[in-house]
This record gives structure tokens, C-alpha cells and sequence, in this order.
């Protein structure tokens, strides 16, 4: 038999820990984790322990947190605060995990590619570049990305007309390099403005790739657009042409690669 | 060696343990949820939600088979029921097969619940799903098996639910640790360590190369199936060749169920009631 004195000690006891817990929320509810930058990478060892051995789960698990590094629970990072040093050691792990995957090929070349740093472009491009190098599928289109950045954002014509040069020579497996990739140095050495030539470079990629993401295209779609201020009715009347001359293939979308070594 | 009717009463009591229900419900979850997790990818969400559910419900259906055939089998223990069950014409042989048999279904059964879960979520490359469910199927299997082991050899269910869980983690990270121990030593403890890790690798199942989630998303051959270590010898590789991963995978599942069963029913004879 519980008695009435023991029922109100209790009922007592709930209300002074509730409480205490709401005073405990009036404070942390408005808190939240600081985030303090880039964090180390792990080796591709330690990557692989972390997800009992799977590389394709440790990849997938890794690229979904690049992508969300720093913008996440409310916290907003600008691309100016990022450590590309590191940023850049992630892209090399991944990359290692998973050569196939266009996901952070396509973080790095669109999200992560907007910075205005000299020194943060240039690990941007060295990794587009020797990704972009990958002879199956359209990774060349990373080669072309790089070249572009190398060109109008890192003003190293050099390097961009070696990468171009890359790309002329390059004999994709499982797709065709289109005459405008084949003329990119050309481009490179034309004094077309950067506006212009990112336009032609998106445009072109539009008019001839038949195995993009649809997320791919609804993002370049939006890059003309916000980035480059390009009139509306001209990126539809693309898209309308892109509608009409590229047959996207869903079989072509996922790569498939020559057996990796161990 | 096999009683039907014990099987049976195995696998009813199995239906009626609310543990099985619960994990079967935490696999649509777990579903919804890498789904869910897949879409807020930028792009490729396909593969990001396909990955996210077969590598997190994969290690679900291994939580849910290990925790049942632990608490199960020492709960028999502890109320007795073994020994009632052995004083019918039993004898601890078909006792000991018939669980075995009961658990190697129920790790079927999960198995296929998983498959379909695995499969509804996004469109895996055919060739590797089958391949990928096969060896699913075994690893659960040999899961449920390392778990009766445990179960009869030690004494305490939670106890020997973290052993099986434990030795879970050893056989997928077994490939790496080989890889590491593969390495030249820089110093003479190093050469102990290596061959001790060359030696306790002999009881150890490579789980690190079944059931691969990249098979999902490029296929076997696409994603390289099996590869071999600068130290294989031409036996190692007539193994690859001749076997295919599809062929290891059996072979591997065939041989170490076979080894815990023997290790348990060696235990259980040596038991005192």
C-alpha cells in the first residue's frame, strides 16, 4: 500500500527535476556546437575503420559531410573561411575511396570553386585537373573546369593551356570528346572575358553531355542565370535546344570503372 | 540429428519475441531515414540513399540476429528449459542442430526483409544486388552461428552478445588489418604483432569483402570484386579464379558455419547439467 505522504514526496520530487530542467533549457536552447573549421582528414585507413571497411559507405558518409562542413544546425560558413589545404586533403581522400563519383567533383568545381583566393583556387584546380584526367565516362568535363579556373580565376595561362592541352589530347572510354573540348586551347589563348567563357564552357557542356544528373543541369540552369547574369529567356531557349538534341541516356549516368587495385 | 517440432518451437518463439518485430519496424525506418538522408545530397541521391540503407540496415539485421540468439539461448539456460528439453529423447547433437537450424532460417528470413528494403530504396545495378544479397544472406548466417557459440560458451547473455558483436567488427576490419600487417616491420615487436594477426586471421571470416556496397551502385566487376596482396601465392589466385566472389562467398559461409557449429557442439558435450 503506497501511502498518500509517499505519492506527494514523489509527485514533489517530479516537479523540482522538471523544474530544474526547464531552467537547464531557458539556457541551452539557445546554444549550439561551435564549429571550429575544417577538421583534420582522416588517413584512408582510419576512413575505412570508421565504417567497418565499407569504401563506398565511407565515401558516401564523407561526401555528404564535406558537403555539409560548417553549414550546418544554423551555423553558415562563408567560402573565404574554409582551410582549402585541408578541404583539399579531403578531396584527394574521397577521391580515393570512390574515383567514379561525380559528387565531389561537382562540390568542388561549383560550391567550393567560387572562392576568390588565388592559393584556395589553385588546390580547386590541381584537383579538377588530375580527376578531370580520368579516361572513362565524362570526367573530362572537370578537365575543362579546371582549365577555366586556371585560366580566369588563377590568371595562370601556362597552366591553363597544359591543361587544355591535356584535354585536346584526351580519349575518353564510353563517351566522345566534343570539337569544342578538342579547340580548348583555343579558347584559352582567345581574350574573351570570363563571363563570356564560362558561359560558352556551361553552354557547350548543356548541348553535348547526354549523362548528366538531372540535379546537374537544373544547378548549371542556375549558374547562368544567378552567377552570370545571363537573360532568362537565353538559358530557356538552351535548355529548349538541350531538350531537343541530347538524349539523356539513364544508362550512361552511373560510371563504371576498371576494377581499382588494393 | 534435426527435430522438426523443436525448429518450429525455436522459430515461434522467435515471432513471439517482441525483438524481431521491433527490428523488422527499425529496417522500414532505417529505410525512410537514409532516404531521407540521400535526398539532401546535391547530387547522385540515388546512391547516397541506396548506400546509407544497405550498409546501416546491414548492421541492423546483424544487431537484431546477434541480440536474439544470445538472450534467447541463455535464457533457455537460465529457466532450464535445456535441461528439460534433453530429458525428452533428445540428445544434445539434435538439440544443438535443430537451434542452429532454427537460427540460420530466422537470419534467412531477415536476410530477405532486408533485400527488399535494400531494393525499394533506389535502383541497384542487378548483377551486384544479387551477388550482394547472396552474401548477405551468408553473413547473417554465419553471424547467427557465431552467436550461438558465444551464447553456449559464455555465461552471460550481454556478455556474449558483445563477443559476437566484437568478433562482427574483427571479420570487417580483418582485410585491413592484414593489409597493415602486410606492411614491412620497422621493428622486431612489429614482426610478433604481424604474425600473431597472420594467425588469429585463421578463425577469422572476411566479412571486409562480402557484401560490398559499392557492388550496389557499379556493379561487381565495376567496382572490383576481389584482388589479391603482393604476398598471394599461385594458390590465392587459382582460389579467385576458380571461385568467382559469388563462389568464396558460399565457400566462406559454408566453412565457418561448419567450424562454429563444431566449436559449440565440441563445448556442449563437455557440458555438465
Amino acid at each position: 500500500m503506497i501511502s498518500d505522504v509517499l505519492r506527494r514526496r514523489v509527485l514533489f520530487f517530479l516537479a523540482i527535476c522538471f523544474s530544474l530542467n526547464v531552467l537547464l533549457w531557458l539556457g541551452t536552447h539557445h546554444m549550439q556546437a561551435k564549429w571550429t573549421g575544417v577538421p583534420p582528414v582522416p588517413t584512408k585507413n582510419g576512413a575505412l575503420a570508421m565504417a567497418l571497411g565499407d569504401s563506398q559507405f565511407s565515401y558516401r558518409f564523407g561526401a555528404m559531410t564535406l558537403q555539409n562542413f560548417g553549414n550546418s544546425g544554423g551555423n553558415v560558413v562563408a567560402i573565404k573561411n574554409y582551410d582549402y589545404k585541408k578541404l583539399g586533403a579531403w578531396f584527394w581522400l574521397l577521391n580515393d575511396l570512390d574515383p567514379a563519383s561525380n559528387h565531389v567533383p561537382m562540390l568542388a568545381a561549383y560550391y567550393f570553386g567560387g572562392t576568390a583566393v588565388k592559393e584556395d583556387i589553385a588546390v580547386i584546380v590541381d584537383y579538377l585537373g588530375t580527376v578531370g584526367q580520368l579516361p572513362v565516362g565524362n570526367k573530362w568535363r572537370w578537365l575543362a573546369q579546371a582549365v577555366f579556373l586556371a585560366r580566369h580565376r588563377l590568371q595562370d595561362m601556362d597552366l591553363a593551356l597544359d591543361l587544355a592541352y591535356k584535354l585536346s589530347r584526351m580519349q575518353p572510354v564510353g563517351d566522345t570528346l566534343p570539337i569544342w573540348a578538342r579547340q580548348m586551347p583555343a579558347f584559352v589563348l582567345s581574350e574573351q572575358g570570363e563571363k563570356e567563357t564560362a558561359r560558352i564552357l556551361i553552354e557547350e557542356i548543356l548541348l553535348s553531355a547526354d549523362d548528366l544528373h538531372p540535379n546537374e543541369v537544373n544547378f548549371m540552369e542556375a549558374y547562368l542565370i544567378e552567377t552570370l547574369g545571363i537573360d532568362p529567356q537565353h538559358v530557356k531557349q538552351v535548355m529548349n535546344m538541350r531538350k531537343k538534341t541530347v538524349q539523356n541516356d539513364l544508362s550512361k549516368r552511373k560510371p563504371t570503372l576498371p576494377a581499382p587495385t588494393p | 540429428m534435426i527435430s522438426l517440432p523443436l525448429v518450429r518451437f525455436v522459430l515461434t518463439a522467435a515471432f513471439r519475441d517482441k525483438l524481431i518485430i521491433t527490428l523488422l519496424l527499425m529496417m522500414l525506418v532505417g529505410g525512410g531515414v537514409s532516404v531521407f538522408l540521400g535526398t539532401s545530397g546535391i547530387t547522385e541521391q540515388e546512391s547516397f540513399a541506396l548506400v546509407f540503407g544497405a550498409a546501416g540496415l546491414r548492421f541492423l539485421s546483424v544487431i537484431g540476429i546477434v541480440l536474439f540468439v544470445s538472450f534467447y539461448m541463455r535464457r533457455s539456460f537460465d529457466t532450464k528449459e535445456v535441461e528439460f528439453l534433453l530429458s525428452r529423447p533428445i540428445s544434445r547433437m539434435t538439440f544443438l542442430f535443430s537451434h542452429a537450424l532454427a537460427f540460420k532460417i530466422l537470419a534467412v528470413l531477415v536476410s530477405a526483409v532486408l533485400l527488399l528494403c535494400v531494393y525499394v530504396l533506389g535502383h541497384p545495378n542487378m548483377m551486384g544486388f544479387i551477388v550482394w544479397g547472396i552474401s548477405i544472406v551468408v553473413e547473417n548466417v554465419i553471424m547467427a552461428m557465431a552467436a550461438l557459440f558465444f551464447s553456449m560458451v559464455l555465461s552471460s547473455a550481454a556478455g556474449s552478445a558483445l563477443a559476437a558483436l566484437g568478433f562482427y567488427v574483427l571479420c570487417r576490419l580483418i582485410g585491413m588489418l592484414l593489409g597493415i600487417a602486410a606492411q614491412p616491420a620497422e621493428h622486431s615487436i612489429f614482426v610478433v604483432l604481424n604474425n600473431l594477426m597472420d594467425v588469429i586471421s585463421v578463425i577469422v571470416p572476411r566479412l571486409d569483402m562480402m557484401g560490398q556496397t559499392s557492388w550496389l551502385v557499379y556493379g561487381v566487376d565495376g567496382a572490383g570484386s576481389l584482388s589479391l596482396m603482393s604476398k598471394a601465392t599461385s594458390y590465392a589466385q587459382a582460389m579467385v579464379d576458380t571461385l568467382g566472389v559469388s563462389g568464396f562467398v558460399l565457400a566462406q559461409g559454408f566453412f565457418f558455419t561448419a567450424l562454429l557449429l563444431a566449436a559449440a557442439a565440441f563445448d556442449f558435450i563437455r557440458r555438465e547439467f
